[in-house]
């Protein structure tokens, strides 16, 4: 009987040995695919002169829709900053979503606000908009007053007032550089298959930042921000830029994205009362459009265009984390019909089945293996030495990707300018494996169980906002 | 009100146009102080009431515009001509630049000597 | 699981520290190289700006500045240059550009423009566009048939700065060819052309079949503003069948404003699609044309709500008649959505006018 047992926890380990190779050499292709996306951007972007989109009469006129809920501390200066991005002509839709704070009254007294009758140009199904305001200093912005219905609801109010060919979604509290308008709308103007763009996004805390612009980038003083940095820079570098290559970009950050209009109409919006509304309108997007248009494309642009503050308490932290779980599994499940569907190319055959296996599974298969390989250990079952042995190679396995990660953003943006920086960054890059990793593994862990156990609840996010 | 009549205020944030500008400007006997965003440039010209001012529209922090009717909304400054540099010929822009009481304006891509003959203009007035 | 692994595991383990090892010593090279490059840089802005400032607004000659600067830097020569060239006109710009044409950069950019190297090429080519010789359109021309994109974008929007609308022609034969390049991406390159290029586009007009350049050639008209194209843009909006054919020839006739065309925007006022007669209404509110007024009167009544909100828009600039009925619809509460946007509509517009 107990040699049985034996064997079963002998081949399960053989498993979680297998699986983490596969992550392991999945790492590896991903990082040498970013390398040649980076590559081929930084090459296209070399000779591009972004602002003759000045000279042009025709451009894709932008809206940027800023769903706002309790955002009194920051709204002001995050709307100031967003009415001076470098664009020839944009829309700024804020949509109050029933905030319980003083935020509408700020919008109103700040901007000098004339109520307008409300106007829809589409009509994706919403909670009721109360009103709608004009400003007379500031042509280009609108503010909406609406009945609380969450982030997706207030994001298709503003769907439905806009009337611009491109849609961006901005968190109220980003910060965005000036000139992103002018980069992530370009992929739009290079190919008209293309429906969604998504940039890169940083963490902004520890950064100066002055009246909405980041005006010095530093490192945060809190090791669980810094820990996040280095997390960041990984994900896009490799993630994002390596999907890229295989147009299977299945998730845009909801901080900073980009959208043609027309296709938002098509798949009727955002998702209400969905945890991932962010993820899952993507992953919609590729199911249906590219039914009716096999070319459709969604693209992303590793240019760090949007800043965003990151939680600094493990609590916040873990309830971010536990939502972006739950938010993939959703989106993942709603669309099982792209698993493994060849119908859509790449992303069906690789990246869908990744996302399942590692994304989505992924916690619950490490977690499990961590559990059963202590067990082996305590019954004898593998040595102390082998033990301790793989484990040092898988951390430093960590270490080497985050380095080379780091190396990415040295050849490429370079936004981390002082030496200083760089020796943190390396040390960062240690000492994440450390507890921060196994720490966001849990976390995802738990947001997985919850998940199935019935727990789909979104999670509210607290934030300090940026003082000006 | 004493104001210095070869002193010339420069706000504009790209460094190479703003060398560019300072030179030839100084050429021409001008005594320039440049600024790379609108940011406490108000205290700046209270206190050395400059003879004119040229500013980009697009910049960082504080924008020209903003930064334009700020110091019409000034007495103490109020009088000092603004020439406004923008990036772009867009009517709009140009026509809120000359509302909020530019003085002048000139578009990228400019001629310093453009740039000259318009600051002229706007002193003699 | 036996301890037989152990050894391969180590070894794994030892690459990888020296892996990291290695990462962490490149990382330093690769901040090493780009400080001194940020430096050397610097080092040459504050060595030759000011002499090249002197250059401009001096007789000099422009050989004797570039025989001063030494070949290896030329990088930050051209990154220098470029900021200037792409802000200046005029005199200045003049200037400058002898730096390129009367100098040894003219050979230098010649020889380097059919480089193998893609990164040589590409900036021979976006620096050829400031000598204007037949020698650099032909040598252009040989570059459009790259199978890089990028090249190619570079080549056109060159020949574009040379005004060598003579080639317009080739290069959209070319650009038809090459699959992945979609119309807005054409458009985008040949729109820097002057207008010199609508009379060729409109010849082509007769014998271009291909609906995608058909498009891309109405869309310049439109830019333009090319009025002499309008019998045969009248001619493609009633034996074409294609929606965006006709909805872009609409755009175009409402921008040339020509009362010729009057007829055929009555026609699609009252086309099926929605989208068209959009379009349509569109064009009738930029010309303004007051025989139209009561059509865009009724277009307030259509089913759908984009036509009504193009009506309204129309309304409030067409003519004196068409703005009081306006104001009758907002007034009208028997007609609840007519009167939401055409409220709308008034309010925005005496915003933006108001001051």
């Amino acid at each position: 009987m107990t040699e049985i047992l034996k064997n079963i926890v002998q081949y399960f380990n053989y498993f979680i040995l297998l699986y983490f190779l596969a992550i392991g050499s999945i790492y590896i292709l991903l990082s040498f695919l970013s390398f040649f996306n980076l590559k081929r951007y930084l090459n296209n972007q070399a000779f591009k002169d972004l602002k003759d989109v000045f000279k042009l009469k025709k451009y894709k006129s932008i809206s940027l829709i800023i769903p706002a809920y309790n955002e009194e501390a920051g709204i002001y200066t995050s709307i100031l900053a967003l009415l001076q991005l470098e664009y020839p002509e944009y829309k700024i839709i804020v949509v109050n979503d029933g905030s319980k704070d003083q935020t509408l009254n700020i919008l109103k007294e700040k901007f000098n606000a004339i109520e307008a009758p409300y106007l829809p140009f589409d009509n994706i199904p919403t909670e009721k908009v109360n009103s709608v305001y004009i400003c007379k200093n500031y042509k280009n912005l609108v503010i909406v007053d609406k009945k609380n219905g969450g982030k997706a609801d207030a994001i298709n109010v503003g769907i439905n007032i806009s009337d611009s060919d491109l849609i961006i979604v901005v968190d109220a509290d980003s910060i965005i550089e000036r000139d992103s308008l002018l980069k992530i709308s370009y992929p739009f103007v290079e190919n008209e298959n293309v429906i969604a763009v998504g940039g890169t996004v940083r963490i902004a805390n520890g950064c100066q930042i002055n009246k909405g612009y980041v005006t010095s980038v530093e490192l945060p003083k809190s090791w669980l921000a810094k820990f996040q940095v280095v997390e960041y820079i990984r994900a896009f570098m490799f993630g994002r830029n390596g999907f890229q290559i295989m147009d299977g970009i299945l998730i845009i950050s909801g901080a900073f994205s980009c959208f043609k209009r027309s296709e938002l109409i098509k798949v009727n919006g955002f998702l209400k009362n969905c945890i991932g509304e962010d993820m899952e309108i993507i992953v919609r997007m590729h199911r249906q459009l590219r039914k009716e248009n096999p070319q459709a494309l969604i693209s992303f642009i590793p240019d760090p265009v949007c800043w965003t503050e990151a939680p600094e308490s493990r609590k916040i932290l873990g309830l971010q984390r536990k939502r972006w779980q739950k938010g993939t599994i959703v989106s993942l499940l709603l669309h099982k019909q792209l698993f493994f569907n060849p119908r859509y190319g790449l992303l069906g055959m690789i990246v869908f089945p990744y996302f399942v296996l590692f994304e989505m599974l992924g916690p619950i298969i490490e977690a499990v293996g961590y559990l059963v390989f202590f067990i082996s250990l305590i019954f004898g079952m593998v040595s102390l030495n082998f033990a301790l042995v793989l484990f040092s190679a898988a951390i430093l396995y960590g270490v080497v990707l985050s380095l080379l990660s780091v190396i990415f953003e040295e050849l490429t943006f370079r936004r981390y300018s002082r030496l200083s920086h760089l020796i943190e960054l390396f040390i960062i890059a240690v000492f994440e494996n450390f507890g921060y990793r196994q720490l966001t593994l849990w976390y995802r862990f738990k947001g997985t169980l919850e998940y199935f156990l019935g727990d789909r609840k979104w999670g509210h996010m607290e934030k300090k906002g940026f003082s000006s | 009100m004493a104001t210095n009549k070869k002193n010339i205020v420069l706000i504009e944030d790209d460094e190479g146009i703003t060398r560019l500008i300072k030179f030839k400007l100084e050429k021409e006997g001008y005594e320039v102080k440049s600024f790379l965003n609108g940011e406490k440039v108000i205290e700046y010209l209270v206190r050395s009431k400059p003879a004119l001012i040229i500013s980009d529209v697009m910049m960082p922090v504080i924008d020209g515009l903003t930064l334009l009717k700020e110091i019409k909304a000034d007495p103490r400054i109020s009088n000092i001509p603004v020439i406004m540099l923008s990036t772009h010929s867009h009517e709009s822009a140009v026509l809120e630049c000359l509302r909020a009481g530019a003085a002048d304006y000139v578009t990228k891509p400019f001629s310093t000597t453009e740039l000259i003959l318009r600051i002229e203009k706007a002193l003699l007035k | 699981m036996s301890s037989g692994y152990n050894f391969y595991i180590l070894v794994a383990l030892f690459v990888l520290l020296q892996v990291a090892y290695f990462f962490m010593a490149f990382i330093f090279l690769l901040r090493a190289i780009n400080f001194f490059r940020t430096k050397r840089q610097e080092k040459f802005i504050s060595k030759w700006q000011d002499q090249i400032f002197n250059y401009l607004y001096s007789d000099d000659k422009p050989q004797s500045l570039i025989s001063l600067i030494p070949k290896s830097k030329y990088k930050y020569l051209f990154s220098y240059l470029r900021t200037f060239l792409f802000n200046l006109k005029g005199d200045d710009l003049d200037r400058l550009k002898q730096l390129i044409t009367e100098t040894s950069l003219r050979e230098y950019f010649f020889n380097r423009a059919d480089k193998l190297n893609r990164k040589d090429r590409v900036e021979a080519i976006y620096f050829l566009k400031y000598i204007n010789t037949e020698e650099t359109v032909n040598l252009l021309i040989k570059s459009l048939n790259t199978p890089s994109e990028l090249i190619f974008r570079t080549t056109v929007e060159s020949l574009a700065y040379l005004n060598a609308y003579g080639k317009i022609n080739l290069i959209l034969d070319v650009a038809k060819k090459r699959k992945n390049l979609t119309s807005d991406s054409i458009l985008s390159m040949i729109l820097k052309f002057d207008k010199s290029i609508c009379p060729i586009l409109t010849e082509r007009l007769d014998t271009e079949k291909s609906t995608k350049i058909l498009l891309i050639i109405i869309t310049v008209f439109w830019h333009f503003k090319y009025a002499d194209a309008l019998k045969k843009i009248l001619n493609i909006l009633f034996y074409s069948g294609d929606k965006s054919l006709i909805i872009e020839s609409l755009r175009y006739l409402g921008e040339v404003e020509n009362l010729d065309s009057v007829n055929a925007l009555r026609f699609f006022l009252g086309h099926s699609k929605p989208e068209i007669r959009v379009a349509a209404i569109e064009a009738v509110g930029k010309i303004g044309d007051t025989s139209l007024e009561d059509y865009i009167i009724n277009k307030m009544l259509d089913p759908e709500l984009e036509v009504k909100i193009a009506a309204a828009k129309a309304m409030y600039k067409c003519s004196t008649k068409t703005e009081y009925k306006l104001f009758e619809y907002a007034k009208n509460p028997s007609r609840q959505i007519e009167s939401i946007i055409a409220q709308r509509i008034i309010m925005e517009k005496r915003i933006l006018e108001d001051d």
